[in-house]
Order: C-alpha cells, then sequence, then structure tokens
C-alpha cells in the first residue's frame, strides 16, 4: 500500500513538472553591460541597470507610424492589465538612434503618454545599438528612401515586430510578434515568470 | 356562435399585431435600418498622434453604395504635402510600410484602412498632434469628388 502511494506521488509530480518546465533561455544577456541613453539622456547600462526586475523590452522607431505605435500601444495595454506590475520594468529600444535622440524620445513617450516610472527609452550609438539588436536576435534595415517636397531626404524601415520579456537577471523567457500579440498571453506568461512556478521544478 | 367563428380570429389577429412594437423593429423598417446608403460613405476615422516633423497615419472605412467602381486618387491635408496611401506588410521575417497602388473600391464593398494594413500615411506633419486634437482632411475620388472629414487624435484603435 506505501509503495502504491509512493509511486502515485511520483506519477503526479512527474507529469506537474512536465507541464511546468521552465522557459528556456532564448538569449543570455546576463552580465552584459551595454551603454545606452534613455530619454533624458542620462547613462543606462542595459540590461545590468535594471537587474532585480522583470523586463517587457519593445523593439521600436519613432519616425513608424503604424506597426511601432501599435507595439507601444501593446506594452501599454500588458503594464495596464498587470494586477501588480512592481518589479516589471518597460523598456522601448529604438533601432533608428540616428534619428532617435533622447529628445525625440521624450517627445515620444508625451504622445503615448508613457508613464516614466515604468517607461523608460533607449536609445545609443548605433555600434552598440546593433550589438544589442544582434544580442537579442532582432532585424532592422533602411528599406525605402524618399525626398520630402522641400528636398528633406526621409526614409523607412523594415525591422523584427517583437516584444520579449527577460528574467531578473537579463536572459529572454519570452519572445512574441509586438504588435499582434494579445496584451493577456504577456501578462499570463510574466505572472508565471514572478511567480517562480518554474523554480520549483 | 358567430362570434367564436368570426370575431374570436380576428379578436387574435389583431391583438398579435397590436403587440408589436410601435417603431423601429418591424421587418421593414429593420431593413431599411441596416442598409447601406447608395453613394459613397465614410466612416471611423482616426488618426495617431504625432509630434511636429514625425510621421502619423490615418484609418477609416470607405463603403461604397453606389453601382459602379470609385477609385480614392488622392489625399491632401494642411498638415502636410506628403500624404499618400500606403501599406504594411510582412515579409521574409520583417515587418515593413511601402507606398500602395491606387485605390478601386468595387460596388457596394467596403475598404478598411486599418492598423497593420492600408493606411493613410502622412509623412513630416508640420505641427503635434495630440489626443483631443483634430484635423481636417479631404479625399479625393474620381465617381465621388472630394469628401472632406475632420479626424480625432486617438492614441489607439477606438474600434478594438
Amino acid at each position: 500500500m506505501k509503495n502504491q502511494h509512493f509511486i502515485l506521488a511520483i506519477l503526479i509530480i512527474s507529469a506537474i513538472a512536465a507541464c511546468s518546465s521552465s522557459p528556456k533561455v532564448i538569449h543570455d544577456l546576463e552580465g552584459e553591460d551595454y551603454i545606452l541613453v534613455n530619454q533624458d539622456s542620462a547613462v543606462v547600462s542595459f540590461p545590468s541597470d535594471f537587474s532585480g526586475d522583470y523586463l517587457v523590452v519593445g523593439f521600436i522607431y519613432t519616425h513608424c507610424p503604424d506597426i511601432c505605435p501599435i507595439t507601444t500601444a501593446n506594452m501599454k495595454n500588458i503594464r495596464q492589465q498587470l494586477n501588480d506590475s512592481s518589479n516589471v520594468h518597460f523598456v522601448g529600444i529604438s533601432f533608428d538612434p540616428k534619428r532617435d535622440t533622447p529628445s525625440v524620445l521624450k517627445d515620444y513617450m508625451k504622445m503615448f503618454k508613457l508613464d516614466e516610472t515604468k517607461f523608460t527609452m533607449l536609445t545609443g550609438g548605433s555600434t552598440t545599438i546593433d550589438s544589442v539588436l544582434q544580442a537579442m536576435d532582432i532585424d532592422a534595415e533602411i528599406s525605402y528612401v524618399d525626398t520630402t517636397v522641400k528636398g528633406k531626404r526621409s526614409y523607412r524601415m523594415n525591422h523584427t515586430d517583437r516584444i520579449s520579456v527577460m528574467d531578473r537577471e537579463g536572459r529572454v523567457r519570452f519572445e512574441y510578434p509586438g504588435s499582434r500579440v494579445p496584451p493577456k498571453h504577456v501578462v499570463e506568461d510574466l505572472t508565471a515568470l514572478r511567480n517562480h512556478w518554474y523554480d520549483f521544478f | 356562435m358567430i362570434f367564436s367563428k368570426l370575431f374570436f380570429p380576428a379578436f387574435v389577429i389583431i391583438f398579435l399585431f397590436g403587440c408589436q412594437p410601435k417603431s423601429g423593429n418591424s421587418p421593414d423598417e429593420t431593413n431599411t435600418q441596416i442598409s447601406q446608403p447608395d453613394s459613397l460613405t465614410i466612416s471611423g476615422g482616426w488618426l495617431r498622434p504625432a509630434a511636429s516633423g514625425q510621421n502619423s497615419a490615418a484609418y477609416l472605412h470607405i463603403f461604397n453604395g453606389t453601382s459602379h467602381t470609385d477609385t480614392l486618387r488622392a489625399i491632401t491635408t494642411d498638415l502636410t504635402e506628403q500624404a499618400g496611401i500606403h501599406e504594411t506588410y510582412q515579409e521574409n521575417g520583417m515587418t515593413g510600410m511601402r507606398p500602395a497602388a491606387l485605390l478601386p473600391i468595387a460596388p457596394k464593398s467596403l475598404l478598411k484602412l486599418q492598423p497593420g494594413g492600408l493606411h493613410i500615411m502622412l509623412m513630416n506633419v508640420n505641427k503635434q498632434l495630440a489626443e483631443g486634437d483634430s484635423v481636417e482632411i479631404q479625399l479625393q475620388f474620381s465617381e465621388a469628388g472630394t469628401k472632406q472629414l475632420r479626424l480625432p487624435v486617438k492614441l489607439s484603435n477606438p474600434g478594438k
């Protein structure tokens, strides 16, 4: 009888463990220090300065009028749908650092009413931005150049449509199509990660 | 006996018809209400916020209720000298935008300009667009002529 109980307990634990296996590390940025600047021109070491927080990271450029605002709105909706957002921070990284200066990012945050206590926009030198993008598997390239009526050159970009969730050590655990993922999917994954459900197995 | 054979059925019929709602829900009236107009109509328009010098996008629905194809040929607004139809597309795992061809709208059909798809691109806008502002925009059609609209600035899709 005792043996039967023991076997049953093992089976139940195995089944739960199988269903709750920890999400694999997709990209490991633990210990990395990419030196970027935020919307206030303050130096930020990404992701180490956010160590201890779970990060929801979106990739945008501010001259993008369609997809990137959807991604930004999605991040706001994720924030709103979290019952408790303590230890969660939202980061927008520009892949167009030439045009997205800190002041441009500041204006973007005002336009989209992003709470600066919860959201940070990052830009930086092209080389560093490229390194961050490579580390997080984000592609971005100029796709289309035209000239305005006043002779000013302007360009648009092709880019990966992505929101990533990082754990408190700076490791990417989840990736989603940024403009299309329902916010509740991200909230569910983030909640499981924050509650350490995975850590028990 | 005569009453029960003639007047009772009549009473039942009158009673049933008398219980119909007074307005709005009879089959004929309902059909009238949901039927589409015979003209070209535009609805659900809005546009995104943008800082001065940035790009914005406008979205709306165009229903061509006429019996002939119409074409959206041009967009003009005081906001920019460069407004046009663009489309967002997915290709090789990347997302991008490109100018779209002229848009013919078949008779009795609906064209949706919406986030993540076809939209009106407003490049290099000459003033800040904040939530609560509104903007005048003119759409020029081959058949219906020029339609003037005032669109509100919204942070996100009000239709979702």
